[in-house]
This record gives C-alpha cells, structure tokens and sequence, in this order.
C-alpha cells in the first residue's frame, strides 16, 4: 500500500488488464477525436471536419463569446490528442484520465444546456463519427464514458503503462 | 501526506498535460492566420429559422437564365478583367453597397452581370458548397463545386488559377443554418485573396422557390 497521492492502491492482475482495456479504448477515441477536429483526418476518412466546422459547432452552443472561440476550437483537440497519448502510452495516466473526465463533464453540463433552451446544435464530438444533433443520447454516451475513464484517473493504466517503470523515490513501482 | 514525486501526482499530471495541450493550441493558432480565419468563418448572423429564406419573384427583365445564354458548363461567366462593379438590371441594384449575405434577387443580379451592356462586365463566378451527391442534383447553372473540404483535401477546380482575383463570387450551399457557404467564403478570401465573395443566403433552395432555372449531372470542373 502506498500513499493516496503518488500512486494508487495495489490493484490484482485482472483488474490491471481492465484498465489497460479502458486506458486504451478512451485512447483511441480521443486521439480519433481530437484528430479529426484539428483537420488532421480529411485526407484518410470522411469522419474528419476541419477547425472551423468545429468552431462553428461550438459557436451554436451559444455558450461563449466569439472572442473566446478560436481559442476554445484548438484547445478541446489538442487537449483531447495529448491526454489520449497519454493514455495510450501509460503516461501521466491519471492526470490524462483527469482531463477527459472533465472534459465530459463539460460536455455533458454543455449539451445539457442545450436541450434545456432547445436549441438545435449539430454534435461534433468526434468528427463526423457519432455525429447527429445533441440530444438526450449523446449525454448518456458520455456518462457511458466517464464511467469508463473514471477506474483509470482513480486506480491508475493499470497494465503495460510506461509510468510503471519509473519507480518513486525509495517507493516501488506500480501495478502491472 | 504530500506528493512523493510530482510526476506521480495526479494533479500535477493534470496540470503538466494541460500546459503542453494549452501551448500547442496556441502555437497552432497562430499559425496559417488561424485565428482571424476562425473569426472570420463566424463573421456571420445567427442561425435562420426554418431553413430556406423566402422566395423571390422572378425578375421584370429578360434573363439569360430564361434562354440557353447563360448556360455555361464552366461555370465562369468571362468578362474583361477590372471591370467596374455596376448594375446590369432595372431596379435598385448596387454591388458595391452589398454586404456578405445576398438574396437570391441580388444573385440573379450579379448572375446576369455578364451579359449587360457594359462594355467590360466582370467575371461571375457561382460555387455550390454542397455535397457532392446534391450538387449532382441540382445546382445552379454553371456552378463549380466547391467544399470546405476542397481545400483541405486540394480538389480545387482545375481552372481555380486562373480566375481573376477580382471576380464576383457567389457561394451557396443548402440556405437555412448551413455553414458550408460561410466555410468556403472564408478560405477563398483569406487564402485565395478573392475580394468580393457573396453567400446567397438562401442557398439552392431559395433559388429554385423563385422558380429559377437548375442544372444537373457532372460539370466541366
């Protein structure tokens, strides 16, 4: 057992295979999604749009004054890319973890937002992969996922997470 | 009990990963003018509703839209180079007072422009920011096909060159709350240096509830 803050409880082989699953998975869809945001994808899938497709997509939120936009419209990408390498690697995986679990919960607290004043706002949460309007699904996909990402920003990657080589100073190293 | 080692702790990874995230942002918006691109892409009024805008009834004068004139598969209208922006129909019709978002009236205006008595009337040039799929549809007579992914994907027109930068340019996609039309305005005058690009804010829609001619199948582009 170890401190809460410098890593987490010691966790069984299975449940360290569990989240390297969940680190993974959360990986790819974010390093999908934030790829395509930024443009990244149009030459390789028809999933891409480009910055400013998503920056009129945040605009319909009518949540944030335009001044903010251009800035918002790089740093929900660009958030998404690092935290899903993060992920991906086992790198600085609870904090990534952390990232996207506020990420969907600002996404969620956004679309709710948008029902309440019915607004009809086209989601381009991931590209045009899983697009349509924002409605009451897309809330429960991301619950869906915050409930994934949780065990990882809670327990840590788990299996094969590059963080587990380093050892804490006069501690031992994580799991798997 | 503090963190042992702050690349460990959860909330320092929070921050660190925020950081490199925030920094590339920003490097990434200043490059390419990115940011005054965005601006400009949101330069525009808020949503329409209910989809196209009202209908126009079809001009008093003889359209060359109403004869096989004006149906040009290039899609360019030619004019001589620097010609004055004037008006080429009856009415109260001003190019040089219009904003970026015309009617479908003030399309046809510009459509016809071509094919007034001026004796150097300017290059017209319409671009459907539609999907592929409707522009094959339906389009207006002589248009290019032009997405925002054209430019990202470089499937411009292949004659795109050699249109003057002075051309009248009309974008339109679907009317309503469509953004193709404001996309593709934005990339033509911030990367292609077009002066004067016009959304007909109707979109296609518009322009066939006025009962104007469309055109259908591939074009020369």
């Amino acid at each position: 057992m170890t401190s809460h803050c410098c890593s987490p409880n010691a966790i069984s082989p299975r449940a360290g295979a569990v989240l390297l699953l969940a680190r993974w998975l959360m990986a790819g869809l974010f390093l999908f999604s934030g790829a395509a945001k930024l443009g990244w994808l149009d030459s390789i899938t028809s999933a891409g749009i480009d910055p400013y497709t998503f920056a009129g997509s945040v605009k319909g939120f009518r949540l944030l004054h335009n001044d903010l936009i251009p800035y918002v419209t790089f740093l929900v990408p660009w958030l998404e890319v690092v935290s899903g390498a993060g992920l991906l690697l086992g790198l600085c995986t609870r904090g990534a973890a952390r990232v996207i679990a506020l990420l969907l919960i600002l996404f969620c607290l956004a679309m709710v937002s948008v029902i309440v004043r019915g607004l009809d706002v086209e989601c381009t949460c991931f590209g045009k992969f899983l697009g349509g309007a924002v409605n009451g699904w897309s809330i429960l996909r991301n619950v869906v996922l915050l409930a994934i990402i949780w065990p990882v920003a809670r327990y840590g990657g788990g299996m094969l997470a590059l963080e587990n080589l380093v050892r804490a100073p006069g501690g031992k190293a994580g799991n798997g | 009990m503090p963190c042992c080692n702050p690349l460990k702790c959860a909330s320092m990874q929070f921050v660190i990963l925020a950081a490199v995230a925030a920094g590339a942002a920003g490097l990434h918006l200043r490059t390419h003018n990115q940011r005054s691109m965005i601006e400009a892409s949101l330069q525009r009024p808020a949503a329409v509703e209910g989809g196209a805008g009202p209908a126009v009834d079809p001009p008093p004068h003889s359209s060359p839209l109403q004869n096989d004139g004006g149906n040009e598969p290039s899609g360019a209208k030619d004019g001589a180079d620097g010609a004055p922006a004037e008006p080429a129909a009856p009415g109260p019709f001003n190019l040089a007072s219009l904003g970026e978002m015309i009617t479908v009236e003030q399309a046809l205006h510009i459509y016809n422009l071509p094919y007034s008595d001026e004796p150097t009337p300017p290059t017209v040039i319409f671009v459907d920011a539609r999907e592929h799929e409707h522009y094959l549809k339906a389009r207006v007579p002589g248009a290019y096909h032009l997405t925002p992914q054209s430019f990202v994907n470089n499937t411009l027109p292949q004659d795109m060159e050699f249109w003057p930068k002075d051309s009248i340019i009309v974008v339109y996609c679907s009317g309503g709350d469509c953004d193709a039309s404001h996309l593709v305005r934005t990339r033509l005058m911030h990367e292609r240096l077009f002066e004067r690009v016009y959304i007909m804010e109707a979109g296609l829609p518009g322009w066939i509830d006025a009962q104007l001619p469309t055109e259908s199948g591939e074009a020369g582009n």
